[in-house]
């Protein structure tokens, strides 16, 4: 096992990896405690994890199963959404769209495991439907119903009613002609 | 009108800042991981120990105290082949069968026998040996990130009435036929009365096993 090559990839990715965890978990101490134990399960068997292709889908996997884990062994339904530090201009923000974020925050957190997870990986890490297919081991079908079923749960929400849900990239217009 | 897509990506990109540091995390993985280094040194030493300790004495036993030659050569007994064929059919089953709203049970029971129909009772149906230990437990290591394999030898969910305990889940496995490309069926009971089966294609490519497709139940044909 190339020890250095996993203390390397601790060194780098832990940050990352812990902000994954905070917007999946809510809480801080949750993300710390889901990282260590994700990342020490890597190490257990970084021979397979560093053959892959991609450390990251197998290490990101290995997160999402952990949280979904955690999820299940919690009792209630409590709420551990801490205030998170407010962006610098956060002054410049209108009240309106605070409020809003601080709803879309707390309602992120009452969707079922699965459904939160598509859509931190979709539209906080940037990964394509492919790949959050691999790293949740189902089918893309599966994460585009998993984010619609997401979205028609937010937009239940009299504030957020009035948002529009995504749509699919439509089929390029054909050039307008003179 | 908003977005609720750029809602969500605001709103997780604003609370990512709240993430803890990472420093402390990263020294107490490395820490851990040292520990746990050399725990499993100490114990790979004493193993060492006591099987040079058993060796020794099996052949002052066998032999006589003036034997000489190699002691013996072990024998690895663990089915890699089975152990990739199940895991991957496995791991796909718990993972693509409904199981509610809380998703794959934490525990699931798994009978030691697998069965020519996954232990569906139709067309009649045959147990075969048991999977050996060392298999089982290769598989349920490679499981461990998605569910704790419980290995029993009867299924324990009961099929009908009521009781107060939780819902179990309860999977058997199919029998396995030899070659690179195989059936593999797995079947699970939950709760009273949800049973369902799943037969899928497993095939060797480029090296390693996948479950490349499914296929009717081997009793349905």
């Amino acid at each position: 096992m190339a020890e250095s090559d996993f203390t390397r990839y601790v060194e780098a990715r832990t940050g990352s990896l812990l902000r994954l965890a905070y917007l999946l978990a809510g809480d801080a101490h949750t993300a710390e405690d889901l990282v260590q134990e994700t990342l020490l399960r890597a190490h257990r068997r970084w021979d397979r994890v560093s053959r892959a292709g991609s450390p990251d889908a197998y290490v990101r996997r290995i997160l999402i199963n952990q949280h979904q884990s955690w999820r299940r062994r919690r009792a209630s339904t409590e709420l551990a959404v801490a205030p998170a530090g407010l962006p610098d201009d956060a002054a410049a923000d209108t009240q309106e769209s605070l409020a809003a974020r601080d709803l879309a925050w707390r309602l992120l957190h009452e969707l079922p495991a699965q459904q939160r997870a598509v859509l931190v990986l979709r539209y906080y890490e940037d990964l394509r439907d492919a790949d959050i297919a691999d790293v949740l081991g189902c089918a893309q079908g599966t994460v585009r119903s998993l984010a619609a079923r997401a979205f028609a749960a937010l937009r239940r929400h009299p504030d957020l009613a009035n948002y529009a849900v995504p749509l699919p990239t439509p089929a390029p217009l054909p050039e307008e002609t003179s | 009108m908003n977005r609720l897509d750029a809602l969500v990506r605001d709103t997780l990109d604003d609370r990512a800042t709240g993430a803890p540091a990472a420093a402390p995390v990263i020294s107490r993985v490395l820490a851990d991981r040292s520990r746990r280094r050399r725990r499993g040194w100490l114990a790979v030493a004493a193993t060492a120990a006591v099987t040079a300790a058993v060796v020794a004495v099996g052949v002052g036993v066998t032999r006589g105290p003036d034997a000489g030659g190699p002691a013996g050569v072990t024998t690895d007994t663990t089915d890699e082949r089975t152990v990739a064929r199940y895991s991957v059919a496995l791991e796909r089953f718990l993972r693509t069968s409904d199981w509610g709203a809380g998703g794959v049970p934490d525990e699931v029971y798994v009978t030691i026998r697998p069965d020519t129909h996954a232990g569906w009772d139709f067309n009649g149906h045959v147990a075969g040996d048991p999977i050996p230990a060392d298999v089982r437990d290769e598989i349920s290591e490679r499981l461990a990130d998605l569910t704790h394999l419980n290995w029993v030898v009867k299924d324990p969910t009961p099929k009908s009435g009521t009781t107060s305990e939780p819902a179990k889940a309860a999977v058997t496995l199919g029998l396995l036929a030899d070659g690179d490309k195989v059936n593999v069926s797995v079947s699970a009971f939950y709760g009273f009365d949800n049973g369902w089966l799943q037969t899928y294609v497993v095939e060797l490519q480029h090296g390693s096993w996948k479950v490349t497709g499914t296929d009717a139940p081997t009793g349905l044909t």
